[in-house]
């Protein structure tokens, strides 16, 4: 915890004919980082992959045409299966034979557009009804065949001979050459599109069915194919999806070598291995003959991955770091962290015993339901999240599902229901009634004192990581630690009067700050006592700081707004709370209580209905407020980031969320 | 108290304006951690953090309109 797993550099020789065998050892091992050679080394030169690399991989592509071809990849709950050693011969029949009945498949398809096609242009004209050949080879008479949105008033003015045939809004016009031109200019005029009159002759009615018919018979045959694709997918699913990881893997080993350096006999392997595993190591790799195997601790200038070693129950938190940035070697690992923040200020933003258990329940289905990785990490911290919530629903500000335990004990606010207008009497009262106006200064102050507590525990952090590294700025941090704290108890002295500032004066800060202790004039300009050690620790820390950056003395004001940011906290709660108990109390007052069944049951819906909007917006809402308290104020006071994230060969790439 | 309509209308202000504000920054930075995404899916975490910033502001605005409502009382 705090630090990332120790890693040691490892270096393997080996002669050549041991490769194989090396390859084999690591890929098993899971636990070699391998570092890239880039032949920077004249003497050294880039190894060759295995011959069996290019056969392996033209069957993978094989593989993989196969899967795209049935539809492979979303299959779930596949049985394990060997995969038999003569699979590549197996794979190359069965490509061959999945690669015609997909081209068959195409070729049918095609068929298939086409006929559509054809059937499209005829309709109109079977509905006409006029054999094909009667719509060309006149010298006298002009064709005009089309649809006719708008209707054709007038025609018999323009073209007194013709003839017109209709069937719904298809009409065929015959008339005169000579009006050709008018004709189509009147006709161009209300929106007439035109028709071009199929190849062929006969009755297209006939023509028609007999196209009909032939997409019929082809269709078979495409259900034909599709029946036989479908066989061959739940034949060969599992075998196809197993042996693409197998030839993948194989593939991986076979061109490991051209990450080794070798001369013309031997190879040299570099990497990096946990430094716990290291032994275990050395004695698998010494068993295949005569190979030598060094460790070495890293030294100053070098980035070993980064394996974050956290406890179970913090380990998902490192998903939501990971999505920040993987932390470097040297520094601290914020995991734990964040594990306790995030759940605390989500919880206090949800505050909410219902919701909370809501949460918790959503949470528990993920666990259970959800394939590891970073979706069911993100239920994890849902799960824990909810847990504070009801805490805090239930401890500090006494409500379930929007409506309060209790009617609050301030006069002249509003009424709202509560779990006693349904003779439900919860043997808790509330320490902060969130939804009263006289609230809004104790949650606002409550706020400043996380900031401060998380603030500082960020400094404290940036201490530790600088220390190592840059004693000056290590000092700036404890400046700014001290700027923080006179920041925090000016805050405090302007509302001295406040239970929570006396609660901090009292017992976590106990110093004397009145009388001789306060600072005369700013307490006159500022019109409350000065503390005299705020004014110290603000002057003496801003002073420390300028040994960071000639720009401190105005990023004070940075931090002064870090401070405010935190206000999101009491102002998402009290919005969140409001908008509950105004809605829970509009529907129950109006639907619900001394309301018939019937009324009530469209009340109860409504209300669901309003909390499935309310809800999870404001979960959404409140868990990336939540995360950004973390990732923007506290981690930007020690945080740097950028490390290199642990992948030993042989351990599958898995894709970022 | 006469000035108490004129106090309620500033902290109004207050909250439109910084929530105009933020919004409108909000928007420039999700644009182009949307664009930047596009191209590095793995920028998202950096693009959330530079999205989430701006909404300090509407927060001050919240703050100073609590602080305005208080002189009402």
């Amino acid at each position: 915890m705090l630090k990332p797993e120790p890693m040691q550099r490892i270096l393997v020789v080996g002669p050549r004919q041991l490769l194989e065998g090396c390859i084999e050892v690591l890929h098993d091992l899971k636990l070699v980082h391998l570092r890239d050679y880039t032949g920077e080394d004249p003497e050294l030169k880039l190894g060759k992959p295995l011959p069996r690399a290019s056969e392996m991989s033209e069957v993978l592509v094989k593989l993989r045409s196969i899967s795209k071809v049935l539809g492979l990849g979303q299959v779930e709950g596949m049985e394990e299966v060997e995969v038999p050693p003569d699979a590549a011969q197996r794979i190359r029949s069965l490509e061959t034979n999945i690669a015609e009945e997909d081209a068959s498949r195409k070729k049918v398809e095609g068929l298939l557009a086409d006929l559509g096609q054809g059937m499209a242009a005829l309709e109109p004209f079977a509905a006409l009804g006029i054999p094909l050949d009667l719509y060309r080879g006149y010298t006298s008479l002009e064709v005009f065949v089309g649809r006719a949105v708008l209707e054709l008033e007038g025609l018999e003015t323009v073209a007194p001979h013709m003839e017109i045939f209709r069937a719904d809004d298809v009409v065929a016009l015959f008339v005169e050459k000579s009006k050709g031109a008018e004709i189509r200019e009147f006709l161009g005029q209300r929106g007439f599109s035109p028709l071009a009159v199929p190849q062929g002759e006969g009755d297209p009615k006939a023509r028609l069915e007999e196209l009909r018919r032939e997409r019929a018979k082809w269709e078979e045959k495409l259900e034909e194919i599709n029946r036989r694709l479908q066989t061959l997918r739940e034949r060969y699913a599992a075998f196809i999806l197993r042996a693409e990881d197998k030839f993948a893997e194989e593939i991986e080993k076979a061109e490991a070598p051209l990450r080794f350096a070798t001369t013309t006999h031997s190879f040299v392997v570099e990497g990096w291995i946990p430094a716990r595993a290291s032994e275990a190591a050395q004695s698998k790799l010494e068993a295949l003959g005569p190979i030598f195997v060094s460790f070495g601790e890293p030294d100053e200038h070098e980035d070993p991955p980064v394996l974050l070693a956290n406890p179970k129950p913090i380990k998902p938190f490192e998903t939501l770091l990971n999505v920040y940035s993987t932390p470097s070697y040297r520094e601290i690992d914020p995991t734990p962290l964040l594990a306790l923040f995030l759940p605390f200020f989500f919880g206090f933003m949800i505050g909410d015993a219902g919701f909370g258990v809501v949460l918790v329940l959503f949470g528990l289905w993920g666990l259970r339901n959800l394939k590891p990785g970073a979706f069911r990490d993100i239920m994890y911290v849902a799960f824990v999240g909810g847990i504070v919530a009801t805490i805090f629903g239930l401890v500090v500000f006494g409500e379930a599902f929007g409506i309060a335990f209790h009617p609050g004990g301030v006069p002249g606010e509003a009424r709202h229901v509560t779990w006693e207008d349904f003779g439900i009497f919860v043997p808790l009262r509330p320490i902060i009634e969130k939804t009263a106006t006289q609230s809004v200064t104790t949650m606002l102050l409550l706020t400043i004192v996380f900031a401060w507590v998380h603030l500082s525990i960020g400094y404290v952090a940036g201490i530790v990581n600088e220390a190592h590294h840059n004693k000056r700025h290590a000092v700036a941090k404890v400046g700014w630690f001290m700027v923080l704290l006179g920041l925090f108890m000016t805050v405090l002295a302007r509302v001295s009067g406040n239970p929570i500032a006396r609660f901090v004066w009292t017992y976590i800060l106990p110093i004397p700050r009145s009388g001789p202790y306060a600072v005369g004039f700013l307490s006159t300009l500022l019109g409350f006592e000065f503390p005299l050690v705020a004014l110290v620790l603000l002057v003496a820390g801003t002073g420390l700081a300028l040994l960071e950056s000639y720009i401190a003395p105005v990023e004070v004001g940075g931090l002064l707004a870090n401070l405010m940011s935190y206000a999101r906290l009491a102002g998402f709660a009290i919005g969140e709370g409001i908008i509950d108990a105004t809605v829970t109390t509009l529907i129950f007052d109006n639907f619900v209580l001394h309301h018939d069944i019937l009324t009530a049951v469209a009340g109860f819906a409504l209300l669901f209905g309003a909390f499935l909007i309310i809800f999870p917006l404001g979960a959404l809402g409140a868990g990336i407020q939540a995360l950004r308290l973390n990732y923007v104020e506290q981690f930007l006071k020690f945080f740097r980031g950028n490390g290199i994230p642990f992948r030993p060969f042989g351990v599958k790439k898995t894709t970022e969320a | 108290m006469a000035d108490a309509g004129l106090i309620a209308m500033a902290a109004g202000i207050c909250m439109a304006g910084t929530g105009i504000a933020a919004a409108w920054a909000e928007k420039v930075v999700g644009g182009a951690a949307v664009g930047a995404m596009a191209e590095k899916p793995e920028l998202f975490g950096r693009g959330l953090v530079l999205m989430v910033i701006p909404e300090t502001i509407v927060i001050f605005g919240l703050l100073i309109a609590i602080l305005l409502l208080g002189h009402i009382a």
